[in-house]
């Protein structure tokens, strides 16, 4: 079964950090989390990934290739059997990376009230899985994904110079 | 008539008019960071300026802002976003004073802050942290913020063998 990827600063979901915030109950979420899964339009995009997460590296590479200056990269991952059986609803609708194909495993979960985001939420911390690649590695997977032609150059957003060079591309215009 | 002594005070009195000057903007920024929230891989207004302070500043800079992010009082969040950006700076004069602050930074108090200290010191790739990155390690409570030093240890150790 396919798991659903979004994209998280990974610190926003650490399970107890009572340091930050000692008034936090154990098991609750910071508020901060919601801003990594604010819907647009009552949608939230996210990646589908099937069971042997092959294709992870790929998703990350196309994502991080779609910032301005990419680094870390914190993710979590979670079954879509088990949005599914929380009644969460799914829309085809394609992703705006410069890989088409990582576009094609790009879906809405729609119809998402304020409740709802919150019951997500909550399914990210306690059934999901959640990490984290660092800086250099992420910029091997865009290597990579440069490599295997994955990617449309022209629609690659990355403005830092440097990284552009160590890449192998043009300056942008 | 200037002498020499007098000539050693004004130029005193003038670096301590620059040094509030440069405190006073990072605490403006600082102030006004609050209400962005960042993202991975996403420069911001906060962090443009940042690296602009400390390109215009240099060390000067960098030893300013270590007991803004250390005192207690910076907002978390801000203080771990400087922190990320301190490690991602390409400019050798400053290395070695971002380098200090990032490993001191990893005995904050803050979660949030260490978080930051260990990602700067996961983009410098030095392995001169492996130390303090082994001690840190040893004393983290959280789970998953000892996961990412693991993480960053390894990377830094690979890099030590790649020489």
């Amino acid at each position: 079964m396919p798991f659903a990827f979004r994209g998280i600063r990974f610190n926003r979901w650490y399970k107890n950090p009572t340091q930050d915030f000692p008034w936090l109950a154990s098991g609750e979420l910071p508020g901060d989390s919601l801003g990594d899964i604010a819907p647009q339009r009552c949608a939230l995009s996210v990646y589908l990934i099937e069971d042997d997460k092959a294709d992870l590296g790929r998703v990350i590479a196309a994502l991080a290739a779609n910032q301005t200056s990419p680094s870390h990269f914190g993710y979590a991952l979670i079954e879509l059997q088990v949005l599914s059986n929380m009644g969460f609803k799914f829309q085809n609708h394609p992703g705006d990376t410069s890989d088409t194909l990582v576009n094609s495993w790009h879906r809405d979960i729609v119809e998402l009230s304020a409740t709802r985001l919150l019951d997500l939420a909550q399914a990210i911390q306690t059934q999901g899985v959640r990490d984290q690649i660092l800086e250099k590695q992420v910029h091997h997977l865009i290597l990579n994904s440069l490599s295997a032609n994955y990617l449309d150059h022209q629609k690659i957003k990355i403005t830092s110079e440097r990284l552009r060079q160590k890449l192998g591309l043009p300056p942008k215009k | 008539m200037f002498t020499s002594k007098t000539m050693t005070s004004v130029s005193i009195s003038a670096l301590q008019m620059l040094t509030d000057e440069i405190k006073e903007q990072f605490e403006t920024l600082f102030a006004a960071a609050k209400d962005e929230f960042f993202h991975d891989g996403v420069e911001s207004e906060f962090s443009k300026t940042l690296l602009l302070r400390v390109d215009q500043y240099g060390d000067v800079a960098v030893e300013i802002l270590t007991p803004l992010i250390m005192g207690g009082n910076a907002n978390a969040a801000v203080a771990s976003e400087a922190l990320r950006w301190m490690g991602r700076i390409d400019d050798q004069s400053t290395h070695l004073s971002r380098y200090r602050l990032l490993e001191q930074a990893l005995k904050s108090g803050s979660a949030w802050i260490r978080d930051g200290a260990i990602l700067g010191l996961a983009s410098m790739d030095d392995p001169a942290a492996i130390a303090a990155i082994k001690q840190a390690i040893d004393s983290e409570p959280i789970e998953e913020l000892r996961h990412e030093m693991e993480q960053v240890l390894a990377q830094l150790e690979s890099t030590r063998l790649e020489g």
